[in-house]
Order: C-alpha cells, then structure tokens, then sequence
C-alpha cells in the first residue's frame, strides 16, 4: 500500500473519530449557566442585610436578659451573730480588746425579679452560724537594749632602754 | 465523492473576525445575547477540541460547556492579540486536560471494566470515539482499513495523539493548535508526522499496510 494511500486513510479515520455533532441545547445550557450564578449573586445582596438585622435582633435580646436584676433574699444577722456585750466575757484576760464586733443591724431586702410573673428567683438559704473569732490583744513590748559594758584595758608596762656606749676615737 | 484533503495541506488561516470583536465587547459590556452568538459559532470547534482530549462525547460536552462559562467570566481578560477563537480554545484544551487528569474521571476508569474488541485488546475510553463515532451502517460501509486505524490512533501516545487529532479535525490551524498546546508550531507539525510514521509502524506490525 502505498503512503499516500495510508495518510488518505488515517485522514479520513481522524475526521470520522472526531465527526460528532455538539449537543444542539448547549448554547442555552451556557447561557442558563451564566445567568444563574448572578441570579445567585443578586439574591446573596439582599440576604446580607436581612442577616445582618436577625443578628441584630438577637443580640439585643440576650443583652436585655443578661440585665435582668436576680432576686434576693438578705436574712438578719443579729440572729446569727452574738452582740459585742454578750461576745466581750469570752475573751482572755487582757486590757480592752483593741476593736470590737460591729453592730449589725437587722437587714432585709428583697427584690423582686422584673422577669415577669411566669418567672420566679430562686430562694436562697440562709447561712450556718458563724463563731465569732477571739484574737488577743497584742501587749507591745519594750525594744530597749541591753547595755554593752567596755572593760578598761591595762595598764601598759613601760619599757626601760639602757644608754648607747659613745664611739671609741681613733686618734 | 470528493477526496479529503490531506491534513499537511490544511492550512486554516487564523484572521480576526471584526464581527466577533463586536460581540466581545458588547457581551464584555454584559450582554449576555451577544456572548450566546459567539456560544453559536464556536461550539462545534470547542466541542471537537474537547472530544480529541477526553475521547468522550459526554465529557466532551461538560467540557465545553465549563469552558464558555469561563471564558465568560473572564472575558475582560480579553485583550484582543489573538482571535477569540484562539483565546477560547486555549481555555477549552485547559479544561479538557484538567477533566482528563481528574482523578474522579480516574477513578471512573478503575470502576468501569475494561473493555476488549474482538482482537482481545484493551481499549480505553478514548475509544469510544474510534468505535463510536458513527452509525452501524456507516460502519458497515467504511473502509476494513478506517475500522482497523481507528484503535491503532486511540492508543498512540497522548501528545501525538493530541496534535493528529487537533490537526486532523480541520477546525483549527497549526498556529492555534500550537497556542492551545502551548508549543511551537514547528513541535506541532513534528508531532503530527510522528504519529503518522508511529501508525504507519503500526499497521505494518499487523499486517494492516498488506490490504
């Protein structure tokens, strides 16, 4: 066979290989393509500030449950602690005690929860009993040294030193 | 019937089509119906540049599609040097070659059984083409020596492969072929009669040249 005869056929071969027509629907499948994506875009735009007030809306509602004031319950703490009399007979032998135990007054407070009549604050127990804390007083001391005391030193002997003998003359 | 011409003599000039450089700027302006003409008159060529890579007319056709919507999103990358077309079909060859290294398409293959024709050999997808192309009684009709060319090609080296099939479809130019294959017009021209000589070697090993 000669080579032309083959180039011929390896020719016509490519040709039929690739001798496929494109689907006929392919330019309105581009076309539908690229207009979807900036239908998306568009709706992308306007979703931003609708988001963005969602957010918004949440937000400000969690920071008006955070300021909701919790109910509470202050018991009096006469009942609890003993008065300065009563408290002064158990303390040690000493002068007066430098600080006393404060007064307490009676002290009940209660305040109401604004979180609405559905809600209620939770109760709170009241505290053990506390012993109140004895300290002695502290005595200052004196800081006064103690005298340092010198010895004398002694007497030093004196030194006694025999007289130099004068040259002999050589005349 | 009038014989083909030999793909040496195809010399398909690359010339700027003014029309088209209308409907550039105006689907650039973002006109949409403008770009679909341009869609209109390159499919067959981007359809084609993309069935010789992928070897697969559904493949062929995601390519295509993927490669007008890129190329109209960047389309302001257009600066005009080299037609429309030429920039397109670069952009087509891109994709094509990215689906065919895809290893989704990789995976496919490992799948999809291999199939034999009646010789017992293995052929790949690319084959598809070379057997499928046309209609059983066209088939019947065409010559025992096309039949039998036709696997010889899909199994010819990818870079030859490439360059026969681009240069053979008749729609494009050794210079755009060399622009979407990013080499030399001369490496083109190489690689087309090296598959030739490769075939040729081929045929004459099965005894195809004694017909």
């Amino acid at each position: 066979m000669s080579d032309d005869r083959i180039d011929a056929a390896i020719d016509r071969a490519v040709r039929e290989m690739l001798d496929v027509e494109p689907p006929a629907d392919l330019r309105a499948r581009v076309i539908a393509r690229i207009d979807a994506p900036r239908a998306f875009i568009v709706r992308w735009k306007l979703l931003i500030p609708v988001a963005a007030a969602a957010i918004l809306i949440v937000a400000v509602a969690l920071a008006r449950r955070a300021e909701a004031p919790v109910a509470l319950h202050v018991i009096a703490t006469d009942q609890i602690l003993p008065s300065p009399q009563a408290g002064a007979q158990n303390v040690a032998a000493a002068p007066a005690p430098p600080r006393s135990v404060p007064a307490r007054s009676t002290v009940v407070a209660t305040v109401a929860a604004a979180l609405g009549p559905e809600t209620s604050a939770p109760a709170i127990e009241p505290l053990k009993t506390i012993a109140p804390i004895e300290v002695a007083p502290i005595a200052p001391r004196s800081i006064a040294p103690d005298p340092i005391g010198v010895r004398p030193l002694d007497p030093i002997t004196e030194i006694q030193i025999a007289p130099l003998n004068p040259p002999d003359r050589r005349d | 019937m009038l014989p083909l011409p030999s793909i040496d003599r195809v010399t398909a000039t690359e010339t700027a089509n003014p029309d088209d450089l209308e409907l550039v700027r105006r689907a650039q302006a973002g006109d949409v119906a403008a770009f679909g003409v341009l869609v209109e008159r390159n499919r067959r060529a981007v359809f084609r540049a993309a069935l010789a890579a992928v070897g697969s007319a559904a493949e062929a056709d995601d390519v295509a599609q993927e490669a007008f919507v890129t190329a109209f999103q960047k389309l302001d990358g257009f600066r005009g040097e080299a037609s429309f077309k030429t920039w397109l079909l670069s952009i087509t060859w891109r994709k094509a070659i990215d689906r065919r290294k895809s290893v989704t398409r990789w995976m496919q293959r490992l799948v999809r059984p291999m199939h034999s024709n009646e010789g017992g050999e293995e052929w790949d997808p690319m084959e598809q083409i070379a057997a499928g192309g046309p209609s059983q009684e066209d088939d019947v009709m065409t010559s025992d020596l096309q039949r039998r060319l036709r696997p010889l090609i899909a199994g010819l080296p990818r870079k030859l492969r490439d360059a026969l099939l681009l240069a053979g479809s008749g729609d494009h130019s050794y210079q755009e072929i060399g622009q979407m294959l990013k080499i030399p017009v001369g490496t083109v021209k190489w690689r087309v009669s090296e598959a030739r000589r490769v075939l040729k070697l081929k045929m004459a090993a099965k005894g195809y040249t004694d017909v």
